[in-house]
């Protein structure tokens, strides 16, 4: 058979039809591979993690049979829903509320006079020996002591 | 408001009277405006009744850490620790028994209700000791389940202490504050022997009802003095006239034999939780305060008056 131009053609056209054939079943091979590679990988990993789930389990049951107290609920703090209002200082707020500050007992010291418990001032000491006053005016008089300062409004201790 | 420059100023506030003095008297203006930021700074923070406040929002999530202004977690760590010198006669876990008899609101709408219609409910046993697991953060409180706080024992006295604190250590004078009959004398002279404040002492706020024991009027030099009664809180129902004054060991209103209690402190609120054992224990009263050296006046359910310690006796019998 005589090699023409024509034939030429044909066996391109073969020859390219072939390597596409090969190239897409290669393709498709490599995936299915790939795909049943992965679908094993995780697989293995889905009953890897239900195994550690399953100890896991079985630890926290194990453990609350053995152990009488009660779970200890996780510290989940709910938070504030309006703006914090600083209106104290905080040596304030601390002073009273220091430990101590429910203490009953002394303290608050009452009376039913307004006469303070306090002692009197102390007298001044006296002069070794009077001193001569020549008066050579007529000695100023003392300025009338201030008024006694009125009582202040008493206070309400009612019960409420 | 108008604030005199003189003397003292009066208004309503927590529920209550509030009462503030100075000396010198011209800086209570700047007094009253301190007590009234922090008055309400207390209540947004620490009432019952505010379905905004603080006190609210973690008593609805019993069991969880609830972040809280730290008045609150100050109001309930003072809380505490009057329950733990009382031994839990002072219990700020009584916001069920309370509700349960039917003061779950201000008390002016507790009133307004038809008594005839309401019955105090019948309390689930209750755990005496929940104030125990009652816990406390800088941040944040965690209310124990199957409790609710109500800091009404000694929040108002503690609330009298902290303004007076306040107005010390902003305006550097003396002063007297009142809050509802708890009364705190502070001021920057307090290591000193300052000169007594009067205080008027009765059994019912001025100008309620006539009085049947005639007021005393007593001196206080510094620290705190405070009056609780069975007379006031009151509200009518089905069963009978009910009072805010509940016994944590049975969950109902004390039954005397003390109606009024006054007492003495270091601080106000120590002379409340003084004042409210005494209330609470009843026939055992006196010799608690005398084991824990509290001067104190007490009326009894008859009117008759007895006094403990070192309270000024002008009449009344002393024990």
């Amino acid at each position: 058979m005589a090699y023409t131009a024509r034939t030429r053609d044909r066996y391109h056209v073969l020859a390219a039809l072939t390597s596409g054939a090969f190239a897409v079943g290669s393709l498709a091979a490599a995936g299915a591979l790939t795909g049943v590679a992965a679908r094993q990988t995780t697989m293995s990993e889905q009953a890897r993690r239900d195994n550690a789930t399953a100890q896991l389990l079985l630890a926290r049951t194990e453990a609350a049979r053995t152990d009488p107290r009660p779970p200890v609920p996780a510290t989940v703090v709910i938070l504030r829903s309006r703006p914090v209002r600083t209106v104290l200082q905080t040596q304030v707020l601390h002073r009273a509320s220091a430990p101590g500050t429910a203490a009953v007992g002394t303290g608050g010291t009452v009376s039913s006079t307004p006469s303070s418990s306090s002692p009197p001032p102390a007298a001044a000491p006296a002069p070794a020996a009077p001193a001569r006053v020549v008066q050579a005016a007529p000695a100023p008089q003392p300025a009338a002591p201030p008024a006694p300062k009125p009582a202040p409004a008493p206070a309400p201790s009612s019960g409420s | 408001m108008s604030v005199p420059t003189t003397g003292s100023h009066e208004w309503r506030a927590l529920g209550t009277y509030a009462f503030v003095a100075t000396d010198p008297p011209e800086l209570l203006p700047a007094a009253v405006a301190v007590a009234q930021r922090v008055l309400d700074a207390v209540d947004r923070a620490c009432s019952r009744f505010r379905d905004d406040s603080d006190l609210v929002r973690a008593n609805a999530r019993p069991g969880e850490w609830v972040a809280v202004d730290p008045l609150l977690v100050e109001a309930t760590r003072v809380a505490l620790e009057a329950a733990t010198v009382t031994d839990g006669l002072v219990d700020p876990c009584l916001g069920r028994p309370l509700a349960a008899i039917g003061y779950d609101a201000d008390l002016a709408v507790v009133r307004a209700r038809d008594p005839g219609t309401f019955r105090p409910s019948v309390l689930p046993v209750r755990d005496p000791d929940a104030w125990r697991e009652v816990r406390t953060d800088e941040w944040a409180v965690r209310v124990p389940p199957g409790c609710a706080l109500d800091l009404g024992a000694t929040g108002k006295a503690w609330a009298a202490d902290l303004v007076a604190a306040a107005v010390v250590e902003e305006l550097r004078c003396r002063t007297v504050v009142s809050l509802g009959g708890d009364v705190r004398v502070d001021g920057p002279d307090r290591f000193q022997e300052p000169a007594p404040w009067p205080v008027q002492v009765t059994e019912r706020p001025a100008g309620t009802v006539a009085e049947q024991v005639p007021a005393t009027t007593v001196w206080l030099s510094g620290g705190g003095l405070a009056t609780s009664t069975v007379l006031v809180r009151r509200w009518s129902s089905a069963g009978g006239e009910l009072h805010h004054l509940v016994d944590p060991r049975s969950g109902r209103p004390t039954t005397g034999p003390w109606r009024t209690a006054t007492a003495t402190g270091a601080t106000c609120v120590g002379a409340n939780t003084a004042t409210t054992a005494a209330l609470v224990l009843g026939p055992d009263a006196v010799p608690w305060l005398h084991e824990h050296r509290v001067d104190a006046r007490l009326v009894g359910t008859d009117g008759d008056i007895t006094h403990v310690g070192s309270w000024p006796t002008s009449r009344g019998r002393s024990s």
